[in-house]
């Protein structure tokens, strides 16, 4: 919770400085971004990989479990590129583009915005907020009327992190594990699945 | 874009290896600081963009439709696996 207001503040704060401050902002800073992004991927990577308890998750669970995250991956994508249906100035893979985040704002939106232009990045971030949102405030009727897995499909891949004591509450201890490996994996395939739909 | 995927992947390897360094385990210290440098310098773009600004209710609209298509699409395809398959291996 007190991340999330941080990264809050500091995104109200960026965007002061650039109403505000335009005078003292040096022409272009994607440059400086840009090998900050790879450093925060190596660091992502690091995590993923040095995760020694990985392989004991992955064992300790059945591994019909692990349709899970594909249902979610397949779901937010078919989803996603049907409302470009509904958005006749965006196109399919805009909006799959945006689906991909599964909820991982901060990596998703910064992707975009590097790949595709802050113009989408700001719809990325907007709609992967409203995702981690949506899950916190319903985890419980989804948990109820579409199944015990269903908030943790929702959550995405803050289903290991933000989301998690939220799922728990919602749809039992017993599925803390189940949780924990499909974010892992639909975290893994965040910055995959973006910059995929940013190269169309 | 390839570096994107061999920045991620060259992270995952360096993590494998030093998976046994204490350090690993706290990365979030290290990463959290470079997604605040990022996210502000996101915010930067936006305040120096005009017609971001001016579009703002525009990006708002294109972010719920997008999720709500998303959720919808995955609480389908997350409630057909659990109503399937998954229920009967929690009983």
């Amino acid at each position: 919770m007190r991340d999330s207001i941080i990264v809050a503040l500091t995104l109200v704060l960026g965007i002061l400085l650039g109403i505000f401050g335009r005078a003292y902002i040096p022409g272009d800073i994607s440059v400086i971004t840009k090998y900050l992004l790879y450093l925060l991927l190596f660091c992502a990577g690091i995590s993923i990989g040095g995760d020694s308890e990985l392989i004991n998750k992955l064992r300790n669970t059945h591994p019909i479990f692990l349709l899970l995250p594909l249902a979610t991956i397949v779901g937010t994508l078919m989803g996603s590129a049907l409302s470009g249906v509904f958005l006749p100035h965006r196109t399919t893979t805009e909006c799959m583009a945006v689906g991909s985040g599964f909820a991982y704002y901060s990596l998703s939106s910064i992707l975009i915005s590097q790949l595709k232009g802050v113009d989408l990045g700001v719809v990325s971030l907007l709609s992967n907020v409203i995702r981690e949102v949506f899950v916190l405030l319903f985890a419980v009727p989804l948990a109820t009327y579409f199944g015990k897995t269903t908030p943790i499909s929702c959550a995405g891949a803050t289903s290991m992190d933000s989301t998690l004591p939220f799922i728990v509450k919602a749809s039992g201890s017993e599925f803390i594990v189940i949780a924990l490996v499909h974010g892992i994996l639909v975290d893994f395939s965040v910055p995959f699945l973006v910059t995929f739909f940013c190269s169309f | 874009m390839i570096e994107v995927v061999i920045a991620l992947l060259a992270g995952v390897l360096t993590g494998f290896l030093l998976r046994k360094k204490p350090f690993i385990a706290h990365m979030h210290r290290f990463t959290f600081p470079i997604v605040l440098l990022l996210l502000g310098s996101i915010g930067i773009s936006i305040g120096l963009n005009d017609t971001l600004l001016e579009n703002f209710l525009t990006l708002s609209w294109d972010a719920l439709v997008i999720t709500v298509f998303a959720l919808a699409g995955t609480i389908l395809c997350s409630y057909l696996l659990w109503r399937f398959i998954l229920k009967k291996k929690i009983k």
